[in-house]
């Protein structure tokens, strides 16, 4: 089964699942929307042309970067998550739920208050849940309103919140907005695969695409490696986490995954070095 | 085996956090939930069905028949709620830290004497698989006799004047000892017993109630002494940090959260242990498996009968040691740790 290789894009912003002490020497080392540019033209004369992204803070300014200096916003198609569940959780942590939420509706630029404004105000927003959600998607989503985008994820941050709470309806909100207003298909990032599977079903909702952790040792995939491996082939899988945070070497992963009926894989590639043994190795189990 | 139906009190992250987690334990459900913030209640009538929303939690303990309670209010509240649950015999979780001081912590512990109901508080690097490792190391004996140690804890949290109550001392306690300075304390006296008296400085960058940065020299009853900090004023940091560096006769030991280094000087001989190769998974992660495996615990402590290592008298002794880097800090004199029995 061939499968496809995507670009993550954790690695640029400071995100290092093994250690933040390389993280911010990688951050200290990738000042520059001028590298991470490069690294994108690097990674699609191999043919990787998928490009995993959460909202982070810093995004709107590297899209505006690609869009002005480069071809890249239309070489590559996008696979945004959102929201940026580490500042959602930053901002209720230090000013509470209530004053976060007014917080976020009230972020952004001018264009984006607009927006909101048509909604309606912060105060009706706040009344209606589903609205409520909408209008943060929206926000979430405008720096990607140039750039084309493949499968709109929910954070695992979300995703998992969601699912042990019991919000269904806010996972149909997420669905129908995205695909009713954006024209792509969505997706949920988890850490507890199986778990998301059978409680869609019992929910009698499709299983969308999904992405999680896949790697040999097991890291981050809950309850089990195995009970992953179990509830393959429902969906459309991503898997992520493959190098278990930079602690396997590639090849040795990729031996793992295409034993696996899973259809792409991203992987965080820093440096030029990192993509060509990134690249090289998983040409070897597949055709890009 | 018979279902607990659970209650929880504060609807904020780690409220939220928690709901999502019992709710995914065998026979454990989340039956009840109490804030005050009509929003709130607003957002979980509408996207909650079968679960009992109350504006007071007194009515909640009194109504709705629970099994326990999880305590993730602000701090001034959590003693007079633990006292209720007390008085209603509810085994109850509380969100660290304890209380807001060592004598309201005491007055918790005298009313427990009279019903020692099972209680937890809630410090989950306890349950990160990195510490555990270097706590089973340290119970193995494998390094030698300690010289030294420096510990400090470090997180992005505030980087300007805010507004929530986490500024207002009556509120919160203080500011970056008591919210993520005490985590750090505690893992300290699991490892290496008793402090025996400390002398600490801190420094103010917003409010004069609540400081930004705690450095304290920590001296144990062992007799060896730690280099103690802890700040939430980084910036070009993601995630929370917490350090604990060992150094011992022959080498040294560090861990922090992505991993456990051991270092032999005799036999040259250095062991990494990274989180993926440590990592066990759980029923259910939210926010990291350490918080699934507290509610675990704490759960497994009530179909048990068992109190819990996290227990209120236990915990009283972080607190203590808190209270006292507090009072060193304004004395500017070494201060002893009076621990209560």
């Amino acid at each position: 089964m061939t499968k496809e290789l995507l670009l993550g894009d954790n690695p640029f912003f400071g995100v290092d699942n093994l250690s933040q002490e390389r993280a911010r020497k990688r951050m200290q080392s990738l000042d520059g929307l001028e590298k991470i540019a490069d690294i994108m033209d690097y990674v699609s004369k191999f043919g990787v042309k998928g490009f995993v992204v959460s909202t982070h803070p810093q995004l709107r300014e590297l899209l505006e970067y690609l869009e002005k200096n480069t071809s890249l916003l239309k070489k590559f198609e996008f696979y945004p998550i959102l929201p940026y569940a580490q500042g959602y959780v930053t901002l209720a942590t230090e000013k509470g739920v209530v004053k976060a939420a007014n917080d976020l509706l009230a972020a952004g630029k001018m264009q984006d208050k607009v927006k909101i404004l048509l909604k309606g105000s912060i105060g009706y927003l706040k009344k209606d849940v589903g609205k409520l959600i909408e209008t943060l998607i929206d926000v979430e989503l405008l720096p990607f309103k140039n750039a084309r985008k493949k499968t709109v994820f929910l954070h695992d941050g979300v995703t998992d919140l969601v699912f042990g709470l019991g919000m269904k309806q806010i996972v149909e909100t997420f669905f129908h907005h995205i695909e009713d207003n954006y024209g792509t298909s969505v997706g949920l990032v988890t850490k507890n695969l199986p778990t998301i599977m059978q409680k869609l079903d019992s929910w009698n909702m499709k299983i969308p695409t999904i992405m999680a952790s896949f790697n040999p040792l097991g890291y981050l995939m809950n309850p089990s490696r195995e009970a992953y491996e179990d509830s393959l082939g429902k969906s459309d899988v991503i898997a992520m986490n493959v190098l278990a945070a930079g602690y396997l070497k590639p090849e040795e992963s990729f031996e793992y995954i295409f034993k696996h009926p899973i259809q792409s894989v991203v992987v965080g590639m820093s440096t030029k070095e990192h993509a060509e043994e990134t690249i090289n190795s998983f040409k070897k189990f597949n055709e890009i | 085996m018979k279902e607990l139906s659970a209650g929880v009190v504060g609807m904020g992250v780690m409220g939220m956090l928690h709901i999502g987690i019992l709710n995914s334990l065998e026979n454990v459900k989340v039956t009840a939930m109490a804030d005050t913030e009509k929003f709130v209640i607003g957002f979980l009538q509408k996207s909650l069905s079968n679960v009992k929303i109350y504006d007071d939690y007194k009515k909640m303990l009194s109504e709705s028949n629970l099994d326990l309670l999880f305590i993730t209010t602000p701090v001034n509240s959590h003693i007079k709620i633990a006292s209720d649950c007390i008085k209603n015999n509810i085994p109850f979780f509380i969100e660290k830290p304890l209380g807001l001081n060592a004598s309201e912590c005491e007055s918790l512990c005298k009313l427990l004497s009279t019903n020692n109901v099972i209680n937890m508080t809630g410090f989950y690097l306890r349950f990160a698989d990195t510490f555990c490792k270097a706590k089973e190391l340290l119970d193995d004996g494998i390094i030698g006799g300690i010289l030294k140690i420096n510990a400090h804890v470090s997180r992005p949290l505030i980087l300007k004047k805010n507004t929530g109550w986490r500024f207002k001392k009556e509120i919160s306690g203080g500011g970056v000892l008591i919210d993520i300075g005490i985590s750090l304390v505690d893992l300290l006296l699991w490892y290496f017993g008793n402090i025996k008296s400390v002398q600490g400085t801190y420094e103010t960058n917003f409010l004069p109630e609540i400081e930004d940065f705690v450095s304290a020299k920590l001296t144990f009853e062992a007799g060896f002494e730690c280099n103690f900090e802890s700040t939430w004023n980084v910036k070009n940091q993601r995630l929370q940090e917490t350090n604990i560096e060992i150094v011992v006769e022959n080498g040294s030991l560090k861990v922090n959260e992505d991993y456990v280094n051991l270092k032999l000087n005799k036999t040259n001989d250095e062991q990494l242990f990274y989180k993926p190769t440590l990592y066990n998974g759980v029923s259910f992660d939210i926010g990291g498996p350490m918080y699934t495996r507290e509610d675990v615990d704490f759960v497994n402590c009530i179909r048990s009968g068992k109190q819990s290592m996290l227990n209120a008298l236990n915990i009283l002794k972080t607190q203590s040691v808190i209270e006292s880097i507090y009072k060193s800090c304004k004395s500017h004199k070494t201060e002893q740790v009076s621990y209560i029995d």
